[in-house]
């Protein structure tokens, strides 16, 4: 008699040790290996971004900022205060004192290359009257100095 | 017990008698009994085992699997909650009150005219980013104040590095291709006037171009190719009348 060959091709894979062809023992072992690994996948994906969440929002925060700005200006001078204020998104009111500066700063940068450099000298003289005094007034004091040609 | 055949005394769990040797039929079935309980016993004890191991190994999947379950949809459900809650520009930041107090701020700085202040506020507040759906009425010009500060930005670090004794960062094909997008796109309100009038101040007096040509960059088509003194070199002329003028 002539051997049969079966149609149906053996089960391979995942889907054999699921179903039939293990033991009832394999697929259970199997299944709580399954939820172990999917779970610390899980569990590092959202540590990893739990993480960067915390960072943005330390970094974020209003006090991290105002450090980060002192620390710019303790390291670079004043003439830093610009960039800091506008990469860090220092848009709030309590900057209102580094942003008066800033535009100082600004308006002595287009004054320097100008020709006509009254405008830029009345600014800077504007901002003079109301400096808090300390380091910032003392740079624009010499901005001021710088553009009218003493 | 008495041997059935010699009739000696011997006890009765032995299978033969120890004068005689004949067999001890009770002895023997017993054995045989005995045997047969023990075969049956083994095999029920294997069958528990083995369903019993299942049973503990399917109540140890289903009970894992329900404690992952929970333990991953906290987790996900704790930072949907915490991205919402503290995200920079999560919806929560900026409803409410919130959205009122920002969007009177940024009317403030730009009454004030600190249009890089109202601009970081509008970035900062806005889900959409640089697309400022959430200030329709200043849209327009907070695109254009964003390319002004890309050009602004630009410019500064040019000169940070003259001042640092490098070589002069002249007009390069990046700020020229911003400058562009500058001049050719966003509104046509007074703060583009004012920013315009900036960006020219820049490009005259720090790049050192003249006012035609200014107004030939402000006038180019798309695709069209600027140049300076017939030459589309535009880095090496604004170096050199840079470096000419500035006395490098």
């Amino acid at each position: 008699m002539e051997a049969r060959i079966s149609k149906v091709s053996p089960k391979r894979g995942w889907k054999n040790i699921l179903e039939s062809r293990a033991g009832n023992k394999t697929k259970y072992y199997v299944l709580i290996i399954l939820f172990t690994v999917l779970f610390f996948i899980c569990m590092a994906f959202c540590f990893v971004r739990f993480v960067k969440l915390a960072h943005d929002h330390k970094v974020n925060s209003l006090s991290y900022r105002m450090e980060s700005l002192q620390l710019d200006e303790t390291m670079f001078g004043v003439e830093h205060d610009f960039s800091s204020l506008y990469f860090n998104y220092d848009y709030e009111e309590e900057f209102d004192e580094h942003w008066a500066f800033s535009d100082a700063y600004l308006a002595y940068i287009k004054g320097k290359i100008s020709e006509d450099k009254t405008p830029y000298i009345e600014e800077l003289k504007a901002y003079l009257d109301t400096a808090p005094g300390g380091e910032k007034e003392k740079a624009a004091r010499q901005y001021l100095e710088e553009l009218e040609g003493r | 017990m008495k041997c059935t055949n010699c009739g000696s005394d011997f006890a009765s769990d032995q299978l033969k008698c120890p004068y005689c040797g004949t067999v001890n039929e009770h002895a023997l079935k017993l054995a045989k009994e005995l045997q047969t309980y023990d075969a049956a016993y083994e095999q029920k004890r294997e069958e528990l085992l083995e369903t019993g191991t299942n049973q503990v190994l399917k109540h140890l999947t289903v009970r894992l699997g329900v404690v992952f379950l929970a333990i991953v949809l906290f987790s996900f459900g704790f930072i949907a909650f915490y991205s919402y809650r503290f995200g920079v520009r999560s919806p929560y930041q900026v409803r409410g009150e919130r959205y009122v107090k920002n969007k009177e701020q940024l009317a403030h700085y730009m009454d004030e005219k600190q249009y890089i202040r109202a601009y970081l506020l509008a970035s900062r507040t806005d889900p959409t980013g640089e697309h400022f759906e959430n200030y329709p009425e200043y849209a327009e010009d907070l695109t254009d104040i964003y390319t002004y500060c890309l050009v602004l930005t630009s410019v500064l670090q040019s000169m940070d590095s003259m001042d640092a004794g490098d070589n002069y960062p002249s007009l390069g094909d990046t700020e020229l291709t911003t400058i562009q997008i500058f001049y050719s796109y966003g509104g046509k309100g007074e703060v583009k006037k004012e920013l315009v009038q900036e960006v020219d101040g820049y490009l005259k007096n720090y790049y050192r171009l003249t006012d035609e040509e200014i107004e030939r960059l402000k006038a180019l088509g798309t695709g069209e190719q600027f140049t300076l003194d017939g030459s589309a070199d535009i880095e090496g002329i604004t170096k050199e009348r840079m470096e000419e003028y500035f006395g490098k």
